[in-house]
């Protein structure tokens, strides 16, 4: 086999992944545009300046807790459709997996529009509470945290459900059927075979929509506010708004860093070479 | 025993309800989007007034509109295409070969699908800025082919270490050329994941909005950049109907690299 066939991809991840990272984290460490790789006195100014306000702080939280409570809203939701497409002869099995991957397929826009269509002020729910007369007027539902976490909750979805069927389909039925013809009832063994047995599906799914949330930038801009800046929109207004590149390269090697950080976890816990050895 | 399998039943309904309900709440948002953008009010209102064809209209007579829905293709296409021809040897070698470094280059290929797009724009920027190249769709494209290629490697690879390579040997013994080998054995067993591989290119080019973002200019601007821009300062039924088109032309992509792939597989 010619080794040089891995030339162009070696070229290619080379200059367009492995350089532009370095000159992310250099110009982040104070090196100007012009003077690369990495300028003559390292700083770590701009990290403490951008480390130092509070505003920068509220971000991480911020972001750090809504991508933990999306992945653990996703799990509880993705858990029992990944039940049913596992096990279920059922023929609508394939709509429901299509209907599953339509989050991965139709872009952040429609994803948005249909969120705001369905929470805005003359939407769908208010629609429904109000000709249900639960609600006088609207209620606001978007612009806020439940719109941002609804949202990425959905476009994460796939995410979640994918490992979890895999690992589900991957438990071998006899398991059960022991458990069962040893007088187990149903729930109980659900609740002491099939539950542990697929945690690993559960968290690797939970690595991944954590990650797709930290890195999420539509969804939070647009269905979210003020309130609720995430990292990558305090990113974008720092190389937009602010202006201000070297902030916004530290913020962004900040988010690289957890993504490399969720990478690592994987890789030890969930690295799927080391199972099929 | 019957009481058990009762009990199961029960579960099972719930289980069907739940699911049915899920499925709702995935689809209907996306649904809302396409009753909406034949509405006939001005601004988004729930339910619709009525049934017109005027946001189609007013997208197709919208020239940046228009403009970045050609750029796109044209961009999500090339992407698409480089990632291949980049992506599809590379799979060779790495399933295949013996080579240092083979497995510090997959792994770098595949840590790069961890990374957030919004990081990719950023550093991406920074390259041109330091390279003094000028924003263009050739800099779009190539940012759309780092981003695209890594997942037609995976899938290639993915499906050459299922495929003993006893076929290839077996091509080559009877006195096949690597290439000819390569051409008709081994390139119509990988069509599965190839055209998976290049399905996902496609689309991960077409819906990208972080990387785009920060490398388009008003003349290469693509088509979810453009709807973007348009939704932070306006919130009419023309993006549902932008929308509906972006979606109508992924699926049209999708069932023709499918289409394709598996007959060109087949015979």
């Amino acid at each position: 086999m010619n080794t040089m066939l891995a030339a162009p991809i070696t070229t290619l991840m080379v200059i367009g992944y492995v350089l532009p990272s370095l000159l992310m984290l250099s110009i982040s460490l104070g090196g100007a545009i012009g003077s690369w790789p990495f300028a003559a006195t390292l700083s770590f100014g701009k990290y403490i300046e951008v480390f130092s306000s509070s505003y920068t702080w509220r971000v991480l939280v911020f972001t750090l807790i809504v991508s933990v409570a999306v992945a653990v809203v996703n799990a509880l939701l993705a858990y029992p459709m990944a039940l049913y497409l596992a096990r279920s002869r059922s023929k609508w099995t394939g709509t429901v997996f299509l209907i599953a991957f339509t989050p991965l397929a139709v872009g952040m826009n429609m994803m948005t529009m249909g969120w705001l269509i369905m929470l805005g002020k003359n939407g769908v729910i208010n629609y429904a509470l109000q000709a249900l007369s639960l609600t006088s007027g609207p209620v606001p539902l978007v612009y806020g945290l439940i719109a941002v976490v609804i949202g990425l909750a959905h476009i994460s979805f796939t995410f979640m459900l994918l490992p979890i069927e895999s690992v589900l389909r991957s438990i071998d039925p006899a398991i059960e059927r022991a458990s069962r013809s040893l007088g187990a009832p149903p729930w109980r063994t659900f609740l002491t075979i099939t539950l542990p047995l697929s945690f690993e599906g559960v968290a690797a799914g939970m690595l991944i929509v954590f990650m797709q949330s930290c890195g999420a930038f539509v969804i939070p801009l647009l269905l979210g506010g003020s309130s609720t800046v995430m990292l990558p929109v305090a990113i974008w207004e720092q190389m937009t708004v602010a202006n201000d590149r070297a902030a916004g390269a530290a913020l962004a090697t900040v988010l690289a860093v957890i993504a490399l950080f969720i990478l690592a976890i994987q890789l030890r816990y969930f690295n799927p070479r080391r199972s099929t050895q | 025993m019957s009481e058990s399998s009762g009990k199961s039943r029960w579960g099972e309904r719930v289980l069907n309800g739940y699911v049915f309900l899920m499925t709702l709440v995935l689809a209907f948002p996306l649904l809302v989007v396409g009753l909406i953008s034949f509405d006939t009010a001005e601004y988004i209102n729930f339910p619709p007034s009525g049934f017109s064809l005027k946001w189609y209209r007013s997208v197709v007579e919208n020239p940046t509109f228009m403009l970045s829905l050609g750029n796109s293709l044209i961009v999500a296409l090339a992407s698409t295409a480089c990632a291949l021809l980049i992506g599809v040897p590379a799979s060779l070698v790495i399933a295949r070969g013996r080579f240092p470094g083979r497995d510090l280059l997959y792994a770098l290929c595949l840590s790069s699908l961890t990374v957030p797009w919004i990081v990719y724009g950023v550093s991406l920027l920074f390259l041109w800025a330091v390279l003094g190249f000028n924003l263009s769709i050739m800099t779009l494209i190539f940012g759309h082919t780092v981003i695209g290629t890594p997942y037609v490697l995976r899938t290639s690879v993915a499906v050459l270490a299922d495929m003993p390579p006893v076929y290839e040997h077996a091509a080559r013994s009877l006195g096949a050329s690597p290439l000819r080998a390569f051409w008709t054995v081994t390139l119509p067993l990988m069509a599965v994941g190839i055209r998976a591989g290049a399905a996902f290119a496609f689309i991960v080019s077409i819906v990208n909005i972080p990387i785009s973002l920060f490398v388009t200019t008003a003349e290469n601007i693509t088509m979810p950049v453009a709807v973007f821009n348009y939704m932070q300062y306006n919130f009419d039924p023309s993006v549902a109907a932008f929308s509906i088109i972006q979606m109508i032309i992924i699926a049209f992509f999708i069932v023709f690299a499918v289409r394709a792939a598996r007959s060109g597989g087949v015979s």
